[in-house]
């Protein structure tokens, strides 16, 4: 039959031991409450930026639809024939300095090939423009991507940074989340302890200072005969 | 019996670390924003402005040039009496073609050159940008693009036009002379044979 100080104080360490898990258990919990609130921040973060680089991502991929193209090349190309225009009413080109006696038919002549020779100059500038338009729709879509990368970039760069900061975060909070053990654990393990080599001894001190010193100088103050009761409290026997 | 746990401080390392890199962004953001005021100059107008230096300066050679040449031709075609000619027409109205025609093509250079100068502007703010972000600061940011927009700001040197229409002239007085001397020219008919100029071999 089990002594009954042995089987309290074996029960004392049990619920110590199982104290002191629980507060470990409580204590797990709350790193990892703490690290998915710090994750759960980072991810709001995250999809801000996210969400900020879409925008930007989708403007440049609207600005290459189909009507804003053929828009933007319209534009071009206007803004080509205007200064073609320009440029044609402004010249001061002028024609053969023909002599009154000139015939008809020469000064006629002479009115055609000048018409034809504007025409044709016209016409030809106009294809040009044309072409100046599309290298123009080229240029002003590297303009707009150019734009847009950078935004990216800033984007990009702000991202990384406060993603590179959430493994430091999190240490960082599970560790501030982390309560301090109590001492009640460790005091019903102690207790425990206590009672069990108490029970086991049948309460002589002069044994269990025997047990832990290997015998002789501890019975100079703890006599086989002492009783816990009629025994001197010299100190900590431990 | 009642002991006291010990009591940790807690740790403000990391959120330190995020209000930091907090104000990071934000001085980003305002380099950004202050970069944007510097280059703010650079809008259509400007480059509107551009475009018209460009036709400002080549305009006028062009124009000396056309009318030079013009001066020329009318010279050559009356010492070739074909002035009232419709041949001497025609050389005019290829004269006239290549001076419109020129002029076209300089007001869409005009236009790659603003564009070239765009280019520039842009490339100039993306490096601005660029730096910002690996500075995050503000104020050099500032002054950095202001100094960036300075140098922009002035007209690059541009060369002269060259002889436009050199080539023009001497291939129209050419012909004509030589027809008017009896040889073949344009074959125009309108130069009787001259008996010095030409002999008939037997």
């Amino acid at each position: 039959m089990c002594d009954p100080m042995i089987a309290t104080g074996l029960a004392l360490n049990a619920a110590g031991t199982a104290y002191s898990g629980q507060q470990q258990a409580k204590n797990a919990k709350r790193q990892v409450a703490a690290r998915n609130d710090t994750a759960e921040a980072e991810r709001i973060r995250q999809k801000a930026h996210q969400e900020a680089a879409a925008g930007v991502f989708n403007k440049s991929l609207g600005e290459y639809q189909g009507a804003e193209q053929a828009k933007g090349e319209r534009q071009a190309v206007d803004r080509r024939m205007t200064a073609v225009d320009k440029a044609a009413a402004e010249t001061k080109s002028v024609g053969l300095p023909t002599a009154g006696s000139a015939p008809q038919v020469v000064r006629a002549e002479a009115a055609r090939k000048m018409a034809g020779a504007s025409a044709d100059a016209r016409a030809e500038a106009s294809r040009a423009a044309k072409l100046g338009g599309f290298g123009d729709l080229f240029f002003n879509n590297s303009q707009m991507l150019t734009g847009n990368r950078s935004k990216l970039g800033t984007i990009g760069d702000f991202s990384a940074r406060s993603a590179g900061l959430l493994p430091y975060e999190q240490q960082v909070a599970a560790a501030n989340a982390t309560k301090a053990p109590g001492m009640f654990g460790d005091l019903l393990k102690l207790a425990g302890t206590a009672a069990t080599i108490y029970g086991a001894t049948g309460g002589n001190f002069g044994k269990i200072a025997d047990m832990f010193s290997g015998g002789g100088h501890a019975r100079t103050f703890a006599p086989d005969n002492a009783s816990w009761s009629t025994m001197p409290h010299t100190g900590n026997i431990w | 019996m009642c002991l006291p746990s010990a009591s940790v401080p807690k740790d403000n390392s990391a959120e330190i670390a995020r209000q930091e890199e907090a104000a990071r962004q934000a001085r980003i953001t305002e380099g950004e924003a202050k970069i944007g005021e510097a280059f703010g100059q650079f809008d259509d107008p400007f480059y509107a402005s551009r475009e018209k230096s460009y036709t400002d300066y080549y305009f006028p050679q062009l124009e000396e040039q056309y009318n030079d040449a013009r001066r020329k031709l009318v010279l050559s075609l009356a010492g070739s009496g074909n002035l009232n000619s419709g041949s001497g027409a025609g050389e005019m109205a290829d004269l006239t073609k290549a001076f419109e025609t020129q002029r076209s093509t300089t007001a869409g250079s005009a236009l790659d050159f603003g564009n070239t100068t765009r280019s520039n502007v842009e490339a100039a703010r993306q490096e601005l940008i660029a730096q910002n972000r690996a500075a995050a600061d503000p104020s050099a940011a500032a002054s950095s693009a202001m100094a960036r927009a300075g140098v922009l700001t002035p007209l690059p040197a541009f060369s002269p036009l060259g002889d436009i229409f050199a080539s023009l002239i001497s291939s129209a007085a050419i012909p004509l002379a030589a027809e008017s001397k009896g040889y073949p020219g344009f074959k125009t008919g309108l130069f009787s044979a001259d008996s010095s100029a030409v002999r008939t071999v037997k």
